[in-house]
């Protein structure tokens, strides 16, 4: 047991003799008295600890269940926007490649357009020269 | 187009990541709903909006993960 002899701790042996004054008496029954306080607090509350321990551990099982159901809504829109965002990319992928398709048919129009033409001409002339030559 | 819509147009329009994951864990957006604000005049091209929005996507897990290790 350790005591405090002038405010500096103490370690009583076994074989120590130690004569107390009747105020230093007084003081070791004060502060036996607080120590057994102190341990009599320290061991209510434990007990009130011990009482409330079901109840901390129901409350944790539920804080990891919602966990869990929190942990489960994310995943599940995480998977979901990124479904979304591969179908939108694929649709603008395939706008894409529709206006290229449209760019070239159009130019190709374009062409086509310009032989047909060329072939109206050439036509008209052809005419032109076999009237002449009925004529002639 | 519908209010919710309107609020993910504004949302995506600002380019607010953690605000949109925020929003999207709660009240989820469909194909289709995408689409149409797609279609709407956005500040952003196509191939930035799906940046924006993978973005979007790791930051709801992402976000969960940082506030269980805070």
């Amino acid at each position: 047991m350790t005591i405090l002899i002038d405010n500096k701790p103490y370690q009583i042996k076994p074989t120590d003799q130690i004569t107390l004054t009747g105020q230093e008496f007084t003081e070791h029954q004060l502060q036996l008295d607080s120590l057994k306080e102190a341990y009599e607090d320290e061991r209510q509350l434990n007990i009130n600890l011990n009482k409330e321990l079901p109840n901390l551990r129901h409350q944790l099982a539920k804080a990891q269940a919602l966990n869990s159901t929190l942990l489960q809504q994310r995943i599940k829109q995480q998977t979901n926007l990124t479904n979304c965002t591969y179908q939108l990319q694929r649709t603008a992928d395939y706008s894409t490649l529709a206006d290229d398709r449209i760019n070239s048919y159009k130019q190709q129009a374009l062409e086509l357009q310009a032989e047909l033409k060329q072939a109206h001409a050439l036509i008209k002339q052809l005419h032109t020269d076999k009237y002449q030559k009925e004529l002639i | 187009m519908s209010e919710h819509q309107s609020l993910l147009l504004e949302l995506i329009s600002t380019s607010n990541v953690a605000a949109l994951a925020d929003y999207i864990i709660q009240y989820p957006i469909s194909f289709t709903e995408l689409e149409e604000i797609a279609n709407q005049n956005l500040p952003i091209n196509s191939r930035e909006l799906t940046q924006f929005l993978m973005e979007v996507a790791d930051t709801i897990l992402g976000d969960y993960y940082d506030h269980l290790n805070r």
